[in-house]
């Protein structure tokens, strides 16, 4: 099994999480697990369907309450309240689509950043930063799946978050815009953001992510650079062997 | 033809009235998948407030404004203090329904069952325009008010930051969640919307119809309920349109055959768009263009 790095020297993580418990009535959900990301950092977190993966996005966003273990935010305690991580420089995309439906393209990306000082402006630059400046008026129904999810990346990287989280955004894209999706991801990064990413996409994990994340049972079971987690025989067996099978 | 024109004008000016009872169903359907019963009972208490300061201060205007505010301040206390309690859909219909009846039962109690009668600010006898009777004064400002409104609502929740977090909101509550956006309180400034606009709308038609009583907003929420379903629950477009085309149906019905068989006009309507278009006229419209 690969090891945790040491972070003794290393600057306060953008996001640290320590000793994380969720149970879910008599099921542990998460238990004891811990990770860090860095600013600049893309770490993948992996696992069989129900490894916990989305709970522990869950938690960090403040949609079920930890039963154990502390989650911090630049040093500090993460929002309480999901309707304060974008204030805390949170961004979050949701599993599947995550549109608001009803809305235009545009308007999709601003609900995002109403408070922010040129919220219109910023929200065309993050619409031309995945392709489709020029579909800002359509409604977002009217938009392929693919450019669906790139609305809900959009509207993510419209806040300028310092973390960013990505729930399977490769799913169901095809591989072109996988490519894409992955130099995104690289571009947010380079410019200090950290992201952490929830995918089944094993190629595309190991392509995109500095460092990955294994979850089996709710429990952090590897951890450390992709080829080194891909080479892991409890990782084979909890997953990544299931992902070649199937 | 010249009754023809006086059917059409005066449908018209009914239509605007179930137009706007239906926006604040509408409304409150919208953020909530509830359908406010409640809804008259709640309007019919705010003209009671309205109808004793007009008396109170001589001036139809002040108790419009009452009427309004009051409107308001029951659609923010029965959100808060009721539907919050609402745990889904049905529960929300069963505590609405509570709500008609201690809002009727205390109106009764405080004012009476008889119909007391309502002031008009103008005029309300049809202005005859080369023979023809056609709208009256009262008519042309009920209309007036109603596009007013309706042109307000649009702005507010086509170009303001504020209706487009209760757009989000409505559609799709914990994403906007994440977002930052409020919804609680967006939630709260759609049942204070919806009821001012409710409250105003049967201020508008209760002296068109026999006066106030506990239930004068009775026949007008079964009415605008018709043309909110008839337009689709979920459209501000529909239940505009909706409107209209009851109130002209309604008109055309009573002059023609007669005010006994208008309900039935109304019905069949209903009964040929539930066939063909089971979610409404302009379901999903909306939700495609914005």
């Amino acid at each position: 099994m690969a090891t945790h790095g040491a972070a003794t020297e290393r600057p306060v993580p953008r996001l640290r999480i320590q000793g994380l418990g969720v149970r879910f009535g008599g099921l542990d959900a998460l238990v004891d697990v811990g990770l860090e990301v860095g600013d600049g950092e893309v770490v993948g977190l992996i696992g069989p369907n129900g490894a916990g993966k989305t709970t522990l996005f869950n938690a960090v966003c403040a949609l079920v309450r930890p039963s154990t273990g502390t989650i911090e935010t630049a040093g500090v305690p993460a929002p309480g309240r999901p309707d304060r991580l974008a204030a805390a420089g949170i961004a979050r995309t949701l599993q599947g689509l995550g549109v608001l439906p009803g809305l235009s393209v545009l308007e999709n990306v601003l609900v995002s950043v109403l408070d922010r000082p040129d919220r219109n402006g910023r929200a065309r630059v993050a619409l031309e930063r995945v392709g489709l400046g020029a579909r800002s008026g359509d409604p977002v129904g009217a938009l392929p799946y693919p450019e669906q999810k790139r609305v809900a990346l959009a509207r993510a990287l419209a806040t300028g978050p310092s973390l960013l989280l990505l729930d399977e955004p490769a799913g169901g894209l095809g591989p072109a815009d996988v490519l894409d999706l992955s130099t995104t991801i690289r571009e947010v990064a380079a410019g200090g953001c950290a992201v952490l990413l929830v995918e089944h996409h094993v190629d595309f994990v190991m392509g995109v992510c500095d460092r990955v994340v294994v979850l089996d049972f709710g429990r952090v079971i590897a951890t450390g650079r992709p080829e080194e987690v891909r080479r892991d025989p409890a990782v084979e067996e909890a997953y990544l062997g299931l992902a070649v099978d199937r | 033809m010249d009754r023809f024109v006086f059917l059409l004008a005066t449908g018209i000016a009914d239509g605007v009235v179930f137009a706007l009872f239906a926006l604040s169903l509408v409304l409150i359907w919208r953020s909530t998948r509830i359908i406010n019963f409640a809804a008259a009972a709640m309007a019919v208490t705010a003209c009671y407030l309205a109808l004793a300061v007009t008396d109170l201060t001589g001036s139809y205007w002040a108790g419009l404004i009452i009427a309004v505010l009051v409107g308001g301040t029951l659609g923010w206390a029965v959100e808060r203090g009721v539907m919050r309690a609402a745990r889904d859909p049905l529960s929300g219909v069963i505590l609405a329904i509570g709500t008609v009846m201690v809002l009727q039962a205390l109106t009764g109690i405080l004012a009476g069952p008889q119909s007391r009668p309502a002031p008009v600010p103008f005029g309300d006898r049809p202005v005859i325009v080369g023979g023809v009777p056609t709208l009256s004064p009262y008519d042309l400002f009920v209309i007036a008010v109603a596009v007013t409104l309706t042109a307000g609502l649009h702005t507010l929740f086509a170009r303001t930051s504020l209706g487009l977090q209760m757009r989000a909101a409505a559609f799709a509550p914990e994403m906007s969640r994440l977002l930052g956006v409020p919804v609680a309180r967006m939630r709260t400034l759609g049942w204070i919307l919806a009821a001012a606009v409710g409250a105003l709308a049967v201020l508008l038609a209760v002296p068109g119809e026999l006066g106030l009583d506990p239930h004068a907003g009775d026949p007008l929420f079964v009415s605008a309920f018709a043309v909110a379903v008839i337009g689709g629950l979920d459209s501000a477009e529909g239940a505009v349109i909706g409107g209209l085309l009851v109130g002209v149906l309604v008109s055309l019905v009573t002059g023609y055959l007669g005010a006994a068989v208008a309900p039935l006009g109304v019905l069949a309507l209903l009964a040929l768009v539930l066939l063909v278009r089971p979610a409404g006229l302009f379901a999903g419209v909306e939700a495609r263009r914005v």
